[in-house]
């Protein structure tokens, strides 16, 4: 079933001689529960494409379909609730919340919908994330990985159809790095959740049921995982 | 954790030092509302409190032409509270009206009208009940030697009456100055003596309502009972306290309040805007974070105004406690200061206009302020918090002048224009504190015209010579100066009808002796020239009057004697005619010009604590035939109005002056805090110290100087503006720049800014040492 359509998205910044076209006519799909990887190199627009299917940026032109709802044409307020429901966000450097303890950073973006947490879910995605006996701890008291593992957990907790992840790995030691790997993979195979991943380790993408590249803004299909 | 706006208090509780400074300033701000209203509102309860003291309690009197049915009618209006009568003869002591040969004032009034003059009091006895008795003022008792229970005898144009005493009242100011003494009557007997004697019927008082429209009222009682404009008479300075009067000088008095009350609350709602919008500004990553993680718009609104109102819910009623306590404060000072006038005044009085108008600036302009912040807050990109662009200060739009400047000087002047918002915000407060200090500083002008301060000079008791065959000695003097009670005697001779000559003209002259201590005060009153000759005994001083002949450098020749006038004194002393020149010389030149040594007047001012029996001594020790002006309690009343007006007005003025300081270093500190990580990154790269310190020196330099040019610009024309409502129109006086006030502040701003300077320096430095991950504590 197809969760995410991405349609000639174009993205340009700047005008005239200064003009820099960061992402053109970059078109793709993806299904439910399935891990996509988008690999390229610095400033070639992968992050760009990941803002603007995420909403956090407004495409130059193209359209974004998320569960068949035209992400743009949405007001932006209904757009913002639409996000949050249905994108979960991973970022390179966490992006906890830093006076708020992990289990409290779980739980925000429900309370930000207005929605009650069910202690039950937080219990049993702190024991995924293994993060159980640290639910108190701010996140000044967790290492790397055990704050990207909380941000994953934030990310999941809604339940959202797509996770996207931007270089989830990029701050983490190889152990830390194969444990955020497994609970993405975890997210798609036992949730049916979808996955879009940035990152420029190639080694991750041998899990990707899907790999794209980007180049001078460019979308490439590589289709399988590269080897 | 219930609700996505309780990080607000999580927030606030790691945040404590940032918190602390945006609650400081919203504290700083309700506290300057609430301690300038609740001393006007405390200094308009003192003015009252005096006004009823002395001139009683009445809106508005008909002075005659109205019957007891018509004033019968009035009174039972609604708008009245109530009504009296009352009448008076001889108030100016002419021998028409005497006891035993001595003139007295005689006056008649009912119970309502005592009620309504609360410095009426007695002293043993009451209200005169029964027909043929009197209360005397108690100064009847060494004037007329007679108590309670004698029986006096009353002179009068249509005859004379019998009456018993039955009843003493303490004296009055007026009674002690003129040395005379007050006969009260009861109503109907003062109808039934004087009923017949011109101008002596009883005027009827009237006490409005303070909730009535006053003139409203005053103008339908008038139409209803057809009298005109001088038979309704007003008491002014109540009506104008009751904010009721149409006086057209009390319309531009209420203007100019007006005006200073909106720049109170305007100096409130930038101050807090100001710090909301810093405190803002610093976030924006962490609102781009929140809208990354789904937030609207409209909650990242909502959580800058949670936040805006936990800050409230401290400041508030800590500015409030500041406020009412320095009001406390001052009310305590003026109860010490004036016990006698402002024992009335509550020790602890609360004032709920300050109150009001302290919680609601706060509450109302916090929540207000808390609009734009929030509008920006909310308009954060998400792709702030993911991308790295925002920090935590604004992006620059323009590069650092560093060919003018060094790069450090050249960074802190970028630091302060960078944000054309922030520069306003932070320049426009320090500017608005002059612009508040120069408009406030009117008032000084308004209070050395309006209400005379008691002049060094001023004697508690005087001795006057009313005959010019019997002078007072001028051994007298020695005499009192022995007497423990007194504190500093000094005479002065009179000589009436000399004559003069000046570029061959005649002139008619009053001369005046002054001995050393006179001279002295004398100073302060020099217009031109010197006092030095005339103190020696080698020249005059002139008393101003702008047709007088004679100028500073004449010379006048008096009984074969040319003296020079080496200067002129700003006194208007009052000349027996009007083409006569007042001149003041040393005892010796007078008694050589004259002849004369003798005392004319003889002043005496009295130790603190001086008794009516030491002013009885002073009194048997002068003998018979002088006249006795006893001024303690006019000098009292003289100086409790001043310094209540002083002490509030100079409250006011302190207040601003230490509002404008904490702002300034809570604004600068709000700044720096601001830019902490910035400092630790140029640090990193190489930066001293010392240049980091003398960024921020150029910073805050940046923001005085813009605020102190601004505010001089603003301030100055508010000023001419306020001084021509407020003095130009009522006395003439042409208006001056306010130089030593404009410095006054000018250094508060500069020097406050110079030790903002230091404060932050000195935690930088301990910041610093945390290296490049800095977080605000």
């Amino acid at each position: 079933m197809e969760i995410l359509k991405v349609q000639a998205l174009c993205k340009t910044y700047g005008a005239g001689a200064a003009e820099v076209q960061a992402l053109q006519n970059a078109s793709f799909s993806l299904q439910r529960g399935e891990f996509a990887a988008i690999v390229g190199d610095s400033g070639s627009g992968k992050s760009t494409l990941l803002n603007c299917i995420g909403g956090l940026d407004t495409p130059t032109s193209g359209k974004v379909y998320l569960d068949g709802e035209d992400l743009f044409a949405l007001p932006e307020a209904r757009r913002t609730i639409f996000r949050r429901r249905n994108i979960g966000f991973v970022f390179q450097s966490f992006q906890l919340i830093a006076e708020l303890n992990v289990e409290q950073n779980l739980i925000f973006p429900l309370l930000l919908d207005g929605r009650t947490p069910d202690q039950q879910q937080v219990d049993e995605m702190l024991e995924v994330l293994g993060l159980a006996n640290r639910r108190l701890h701010l996140p000044s008291e967790l290492s790397g990985g055990q704050q990207q593992r909380a941000a994953i957990g934030r990310a999941l907790l809604t339940h959202p159809s797509v996770v996207l992840a931007d270089e989830p790995t990029g701050n983490l030691d190889s152990r830390s790095s194969r444990d955020v790997m497994d609970l993405l993979l975890k997210a798609t195979r036992h949730y049916r959740q979808t996955v879009l991943m940035i990152t420029h380790n190639l080694n991750l993408t041998a899990s990707a049921d899907r790999v794209f590249r980007v180049h001078d803004g460019i979308l490439t299909d590589f289709g399988g995982a590269q080897a | 954790m219930k609700s996505y706006l309780e990080l607000a208090s999580i927030s606030a509780r790691v945040h404590r030092r940032q918190s602390r400074m945006t609650r400081v300033c919203i504290l700083l701000a309700v506290f300057l509302v609430t301690a300038i209203f609740g001393m006007a509102d405390m200094e308009l309860q003192s003015q009252r409190i005096q006004a009823i003291q002395q001139y009683g309690s009445w809106h508005a009197v008909i002075k005659d032409g109205i019957s007891e049915s018509d004033s019968a009618l009035i009174a039972s209006r609604p708008e009245l509270v109530q009504t009296a009568w009352y009448g008076a003869k001889n108030t100016n002591l002419h021998a028409d009206f005497s006891i035993g040969g001595r003139p007295v004032a005689v006056c008649g009034c009912d119970e309502a009208w005592l009620s309504m003059f609360p410095g009426v009091r007695w002293l043993e006895g009451g209200y005169p009940t029964q027909p043929d008795t009197i209360s005397l003022t108690e100064n009847a008792q060494t004037l007329l030697g007679v108590g309670i229970g004698d029986t006096v005898t009353l002179d009068f144009p249509n005859g004379s009456a019998t009456l018993r005493v039955t009843g003493l009242l303490h004296n009055t100011a007026m009674m002690n100055e003129r040395d005379g003494v007050g006969l009260l009557f009861s109503l109907s007997d003062y109808r039934r003596y004087f009923s017949g004697i011109p101008d002596a019927a009883p005027w009827f008082y009237l006490e409005l309502s303070p909730l009535c429209n006053m003139q409203r009222t005053l103008t339908a009682i008038q139409n209803q009972f057809g009298l005109s404009e001088e038979q309704l008479a007003q008491n002014p300075k109540l009506m104008g306290l009751s904010g009721q009067s149409l006086n057209s000088y009390m319309q531009k008095l209420y203007a100019v309040a007006a005006v200073l009350t909106l720049l109170i609350v305007t100096a409130g709602v930038l101050m807090i805007t100001s710090s909301l919008n810093s405190s803002v500004a610093q976030r924006t990553e962490r609102f781009g974070l929140l809208r990354c993680l789904g937030a609207t718009n409209g909650q990242i609104r909502k959580f800058v105004r949670q936040e805006a109102l936990r800050w409230c819910r401290t400041a508030v009623p800590a500015g409030l406690l500041a406020g009412v306590g320095v009001v406390w404060l001052l009310c305590a000072l003026l109860r010490t200061l004036v016990p006698t006038y402002f024992d009335a005044m509550p020790r602890f009085g609360i004032s709920p206009v300050a109150l009001a108008s302290g919680a609601a600036v706060g509450m109302l302009t916090v929540l207000l302020a808390a609009q734009a912040p929030a509008k920006r807050a909310a308009a954060v990109s998400p792709l702030a918090a993911v991308s790295g662009i925002a920090g935590t200060v604004q992006a620059a739009g323009r590069a650092a002048n560093t060919r003018l400047f060094r790069v450090d000087t050249a960074l802190g002047i970028h630091h302060a224009t960078g944000s054309l918002r922030n520069f306003a915000l932070t320049a426009g407060s320090f500017a608005f504190s002059i612009v508040l200090f120069l408009s406030f500083h009117t008032a000084v002008g308004f209070m050395q015209h309006a209400i005379t301060p008691l002049q060094p000079s001023a004697p508690d008791f005087s001795v006057i010579s009313t005959d010019q065959d019997l002078r007072i000695p001028t051994g007298m003097a020695d005499t009192f100066a022995a007497l423990p009670a007194v504190k500093r005697v000094y005479g002065r001779s009179l000589a009436d009808g000399l004559e003069g000559q000046s570029n061959g003209q005649t002139i008619r002259l009053r001369l005046i002796s002054y001995e050393a201590q006179q001279f002295q005060w004398a100073r302060k009153a020099r217009l031109d020239g010197t006092l030095t000759e005339a103190e020696d005994g080698k020249g005059l001083l002139l008393a101003y009057s702008k047709d007088s002949p004679l100028q500073t450098g004449d010379f006048l020749t008096i009984g074969g004697y040319a003296l020079p006038i080496c200067g002129r004194l700003r006194y208007s002393q009052s000349s027996p005619e009007a083409d006569t020149i007042t001149l003041f010389c040393s005892e010796s030149l007078f008694q050589r010009l004259t002849g004369e040594s003798d005392y004319a007047v003889l002043d005496v001012q009295l130790t603190h604590g001086a008794s009516d029996t030491d002013v009885a001594a002073l009194r048997t020790l002068a003998g018979e035939g002088f006249h006795f002006s006893d001024r303690r309690l006019s000098n009292q009343e003289a100086f409790g109005a001043y310094a209540s007006f002083a002490i509030f007005l100079y409250g006011f003025l302190a207040v601003i002056a230490l509002i404008s300081i904490f702002h300034i270093l809570n604004s600068i500190s709000m700044n720096t805090a601001a830019r902490l990580r910035q400092y630790a990154a140029m640090h990193a790269v190489g930066m001293a110290t010392a240049q980091l310190t003398r960024m921020i020196a150029a910073e805050a330099l940046t923001y005085a100087l813009s605020g102190a040019l601004l505010g001089t610009v603003l301030g100055l024309p508010l000023h001419r503006l306020l001084f021509s409502q407020l003095v130009t129109s009522q006395w003439g006086d042409q208006w001056a720049p306010p130089w030593r006030a404009l410095l006054v502040i000018l250094l508060t701003v500069l020097g406050a800014s110079a030790l903002a300077v230091a404060l932050p320096a000195r935690r930088m430095q301990a910041s610093l040492s945390h290296g490049l991950h800095l977080q605000d504590d």
